[in-house]
Parts: C-alpha cells; sequence; structure tokens
C-alpha cells in the first residue's frame, strides 16, 4: 500500500521540463546550497516556489513510469529516502484553472491607484479553494501538512478572490453554484507568505463503541499543520496597471518566463 | 510631568522581515548495545549529518546514554524544550520526528479551529450603524410589512 501511495503521488506531480544531467546538477547544488543558509541572514528573499526534481538526476516523466513493467518501475522511481531528503529548485506555481479576463475592465484601471494609495489592504486569499482573509503579518495554520516546503520558504500566493483597503474593495466575478471559482488576475498584486514552520495538534483520543460489546476502543491521532507568516501584500502601480491590456495573459507564457515574471 | 508609555512603532513578528528558526539545539542521545537503539544508531550515521549540514542554525549534539532507549531533546528561543522518545524506530522515521521537532516554534501544543491569527486591527473598521448613511432606524420594519401587502 505504502509504494501505491508513493507511485500515485509521483504520478500525480506536474514534473519540472528535463535538464541535461550537469546542469540539472548544479542547479540542485545551488539549490542546497541556498537552503543551508540561515533564513535569517537573507537580506532581499526571493520567492522560492518549490519544484519536485530529484538531486543530480534528470526526472522521469509520469508516463514513462506507467509504462515500465512493475519490477523496473523500483529502478525509475525515486526510494522513500530520496524522496525525504531530496532537494527543490524554483519553478512556475500551476496554472490557475479558472480564465482570467483578457481585457481588464476600465472601472478597475481607474480605481486600482485610488486602492493602492489607501494601505493597509486586507485580502481573501485561496489555497486549495480554502479563503482566507488576511493582512500582513497574519500567521495562517494550514488545515494540513503541505508537501515539498521547508521552513523559511517563501511562497507566492496567487488565488485571490477580493482585495480592498478602509474605502476601496477589488472583487473577483460572481460564479453561480457548480462553477469552477473566479480569482483576481495575478497581475494586479503580489501576495508572498513564509513557511515558519510546521505544528501539531495534542493527541485526539476517539472512543470507539459498538453496542453489547464490553470493550472501549481508544484510536489516537495526532495531525500536523503547516503554519505560513503573510510577509507581502501590495497591488501593482498604475503604470503597470496602464498598459495590461498589451501584457500577455499568465496561461499563454511559457513556465519559466512565467516565473521570471513573478519573481520580479 | 505626565508620565506617558513610550508607543511601540512596531512588534515583532517573525517572519514577517527577518526570520529566525525557533529551534535552537537538538539533543540526540542513543546506546551503542540495546536493540531499541537501532535505529537510531544508522539515523546518526547516516542521516544526521546531511541534516545538520542543511540547518547550520541548530547545534546538534550527540550523546551516548547506555542501556537506555533513545531520544531527542529540542530547545526553543521561549525556552521550552521537547523531549522525544525513539526507541524502536527506523531512521526515516526518526528523520521526520526530527524535521517536525527542528520546524516547531516551540509553544505548546494548542488545539486551534480558526485558521488566522492576526494582531493588526481590521482594515474596514468596525461597522457602525448610527455613522452609516442611508439607513432610517425603525423604519425598515414598516416598509416591509407594506410590501409584503
Amino acid at each position: 500500500m505504502f509504494s501505491r501511495t508513493i507511485r500515485k503521488s509521483l504520478i500525480g506531480t506536474r514534473w519540472a521540463p528535463v535538464k541535461t544531467s550537469t546542469q540539472s546538477q548544479r542547479q540542485a547544488a545551488a539549490a542546497l546550497a541556498t537552503q543551508s543558509t540561515p533564513p535569517a541572514s537573507e537580506t532581499n528573499p526571493k520567492p522560492f516556489i518549490k519544484a519536485t526534481t530529484r538531486p543530480g538526476s534528470s526526472p522521469s516523466h509520469p508516463r514513462d513510469i506507467a509504462k515500465a513493467k512493475p519490477q523496473d518501475r523500483a529502478q525509475i522511481l525515486p526510494s522513500y529516502e530520496d524522496l525525504r531528503t531530496q532537494t527543490f529548485e524554483p519553478r512556475a506555481p500551476a496554472e490557475p484553472t479558472t480564465s482570467t479576463d483578457a481585457v481588464i475592465d476600465s472601472s478597475v484601471k481607474q480605481l486600482l491607484p485610488h486602492l493602492r494609495s489607501q494601505p493597509p489592504f486586507f485580502t481573501t486569499i485561496h489555497i486549495h479553494g480554502r479563503p482566507y482573509l488576511v493582512t500582513v503579518g497574519d500567521v495562517i495554520r494550514l488545515p494540513f501538512l503541505m508537501p515539498g516546503v521547508e521552513q523559511g520558504d517563501l511562497l507566492r500566493l496567487n488565488r485571490a478572490s477580493l482585495i480592498g483597503s478602509r474605502d476601496y474593495t477589488l472583487k473577483a466575478g460572481a460564479t453561480k453554484k457548480g462553477e469552477t471559482p473566479k480569482y483576481l488576475d495575478e497581475r494586479l498584486f503580489t501576495c508572498r507568505a513564509r513557511v515558519t514552520g510546521e505544528t501539531q495538534e495534542p493527541l485526539r483520543i476517539k472512543e470507539k463503541t459498538k453496542r453489547r460489546r464490553r470493550h472501549v476502543k481508544h484510536t489516537k491521532s495526532r495531525h500536523k499543520y503547516t503554519v505560513l507568516t503573510v510577509t507581502e501584500l501590495e497591488i501593482a502601480d498604475a503604470e503597470s496597471i496602464a498598459d495590461l491590456k498589451e501584457l500577455p495573459l499568465p496561461s499563454t507564457l511559457d513556465p519559466a518566463t512565467r516565473l521570471q515574471s513573478l519573481q520580479a | 510631568m505626565v508620565v506617558r508609555a513610550i508607543h511601540a512603532v512596531s512588534k515583532p513578528q517573525n517572519g514577517v522581515g527577518a526570520f529566525v528558526v525557533q529551534c535552537k539545539k537538538l539533543e540526540f542521545y542513543y546506546c551503542d548495545w540495546a536493540g531499541s537503539s537501532k535505529g537510531m544508531n544508522s539515523f546518526i550515521r547516516h542521516q544526521l549529518p546531511l541534516f545538520a549540514q542543511r540547518n547550520p542554525q541548530v547545534e546538534m549534539t550527540v550523546t551516548p546514554r547506555p542501556r537506555r532507549h533513545p531520544f531527542v531533546r529540542a530547545s526553543y528561543v521561549n525556552g521550552q524544550a521537547k523531549v522525544v522518545c525513539l526507541r524502536n524506530l527506523e531512521k526515516l522515521q526518526i528523520l521526520d520526528k526530527v524535521r517536525l521537532m527542528k520546524s516547531d516554534n516551540g509553544e505548546k501544543l494548542k488545539r486551534v479551529n480558526k485558521p488566522v491569527t492576526s494582531i493588526n486591527d481590521g482594515v474596514r473598521g468596525i461597522f457602525s450603524h448610527l455613522h452609516s448613511n442611508k439607513l432610517s432606524i425603525g423604519l425598515e420594519g414598516m416598509e416591509l410589512k407594506k410590501k409584503k401587502k
């Protein structure tokens, strides 16, 4: 069952483009070097969006894994140990599932500078579809353990349904029941959060009973959670909004260019 | 002279500007002979060097503790310490436990129902019906009754 879980998660993973082995080795070493520096010494931390790539070897395509015979699969798949000790390199986040509007509404262009001039801001960001209303400095204890992130990593949160100040609120388009939710255009704002750690909850003890059985079973569980701190929430400035119509849509960019534009 | 408190200009929030890892020290205790330390000894040999290399901000010590079960003690910046017994665990199970202790902030475990905690004031302010416009007090009910008819 365990190996099946790993295989499933591997096939479900989105893979970074395959590079030559020397290049990927160098990048893995660079990633290791950046990870081993203490995060406190970072003066200008760059966003660190995670990729699932094994160090020192180019990743196999999930298609190859699916095609391989069961006995060969063990060689293609990284071992249990590799999965836990691997390093990661920055990668563009998944493309939005909902399409953003190609043309930004004129009212947005007109009112966004007003919104921008009135800090502090709040936003409703969505992680795995769940909304979190946050301001800068807020701590989010996610209801799950986020895979592929390390303590000290900086994440860019690009799905928000709402951004506002005291007097202005920018909302993503309304959706009907059953439709996929809409998010704000990721070019209009920047929201970053730092992974500040992982915590647990106190041990849960559930009493399991059955009728007419004079026995109570106690099942124990303890969930683990990832903790994020919102470090940055900014709204795009008027100049970049002015020619927003000419900017390419995020979904039309290739992953590398998109990562660059997000890191800027 | 009136005594006035000095207003705090900013509140320290770890991670907002600089981020300091809250775990200061990890102490590993093992036994050479006992079977319950088998996984721990393997962890110290194979996993710990890389783990220590990747976390230079955490002090790590390895101490023999003969004829006893192995355990790890983590000390945190807030003065708390957490101890986890590691008897009969395999090296990767130990790695998971140790990673979690390193990523923890040292606070006592609590059940949290709300995902977001904030020390900031509400951005939109507090709603006051007395200061809101377009609201005539006591007349809404009457209007509703009229509409129903």
